[in-house]
């Protein structure tokens, strides 16, 4: 790969217009970012991995016609594991194993929803208008906080 | 002020302490990066900015696990191109399947070596300016904004005589060439041409 032509300056001049003037998309991608930080990892706080998501499934996706198909995602930290599906009607998800603890809905603007989990683990939300989620789950034991992960269900209109 | 690994390395854990000022400069450095590959997918804007709160909330996620400077372009590339992707399966799911965004989302992947090697570059010509005094990067500022201003207004806007902006654009370009920057990454490129190699903007992807 040579490099670009920088000996002629109208190359330089074009090369230094891009570095010097961020496209419209480059400024949206940045303000994005705005207040995000604030959503680090803490010390006492353990984050489960998304391990399935079936918005990344081929062998779903090539179904035809799944229009607001339920989407299954399965996070998983050690033996915990929690199950969620995210559908046009909200989220219903469960802990596996099950044990008792409360369990927060986030958007980047902050915690939306709390509820507590069952007594076979299961637990739902309504679903937030749009927007990167996360759930946060704290036990007796330490809170576990879900990859952020952004919801497909059919939103049009 | 010259940008290297070490600074990067300060600007991630910066960012992992929590400094705000580390994390919009990390944040400036790559927004062209994920723009670049955003941009090679028909997304809208309110998409656009979901997906980019993914993937920042993503490198947030991956500052602690940052073992090698030299990937994070790369691994910002494949994240961002992942979100796409994941959003373009989304939104096909509420419309009939076209072989034809299959296509477009190989074509996708195949430039993504395009998208670092401008994302490199990119970052020469940003170090490269820093090495600047303010009242030059203020003149070639003006210079390329969009719309254009004339000279005459530059001239009014900077108080410096109108003639002599084009001699001192002339000028300052070439300082820009002769920095530490823009010759590293000329004599990095001419190298690898000259070795048939050119690969080193991948280092580190996999």
């Amino acid at each position: 790969m040579r490099s670009r032509d920088w000996s002629n300056d109208d190359v330089l001049m074009h090369d230094l217009g891009e570095v010097l003037r961020p496209g419209p998309t480059e400024q949206r991608v940045a303000e994005a970012a705005t207040g995000l930080l604030a959503w680090r990892l803490r010390a006492e706080q353990e984050m489960a991995a998304l391990l399935y998501d079936s918005g990344l499934d081929a062998s779903i996706t090539v179904r035809a016609g799944g229009h607001g198909e339920p989407q299954t995602l399965v996070f998983g930290h050690g033996p915990v594991q929690i199950e969620v599906e995210v559908s046009d009607d909200g989220i219903e998800g469960q802990f596996i194993p099950p044990r008792p603890g409360v369990i927060r809905l986030c958007t980047v603007a902050g915690t939306q929803a709390e509820t507590i989990v069952d007594e076979v683990g299961c637990f739902s939300f309504p679903l937030p208008a749009r927007g990167p989620i996360r759930l946060e789950c704290a036990t007796a034991e330490n809170t576990l906080l879900t990859e952020w992960i952004s919801v497909h269900a059919n939103r049009e209109g | 002020m010259e940008i290297d690994d070490g600074n990067l390395v300060s600007l991630v854990n910066g960012s992992i302490a929590g400094d705000e000022e580390c994390w919009n400069q990390l944040v400036r450095r790559y927004a062209g990066l994920v723009a670049g590959v955003i941009r090679r997918y028909r997304i809208t804007d309110a998409d656009i900015q979901d997906i980019s709160q993914l993937v920042w909330l993503r490198l947030i996620e991956h500052l602690r696990h940052i073992r090698e400077p030299d990937a994070l372009p790369g691994w910002m590339v494949t994240t961002t191109g992942r979100e796409c992707q994941r959003w373009l399966r989304a939104s096909r799911r509420s419309l009939p399947v076209d072989p034809e965004t299959m296509n477009r989302l190989e074509a996708g992947d195949e430039r993504i070596g395009d998208s670092l090697l401008h994302a490199e570059r990119h970052q020469v010509l940003l170090d490269a300016l820093n090495e600047l005094e303010a009242q030059q990067r203020e003149l070639f500022a003006l210079l390329v904004a969009d719309p254009p201003h004339s000279y005459a207004e530059i001239s009014r806007m900077l108080r410096i005589p109108i003639g002599s902006i084009g001699p001192t654009r002339s000028r300052i370009l070439d300082k820009l060439r002769a920095t530490a920057a823009v010759q590293k990454y000329l004599l990095a490129n001419d190298e690898a041409a000259q070795t048939g190699g050119g690969q080193h903007a991948f280092a580190g992807l996999e």
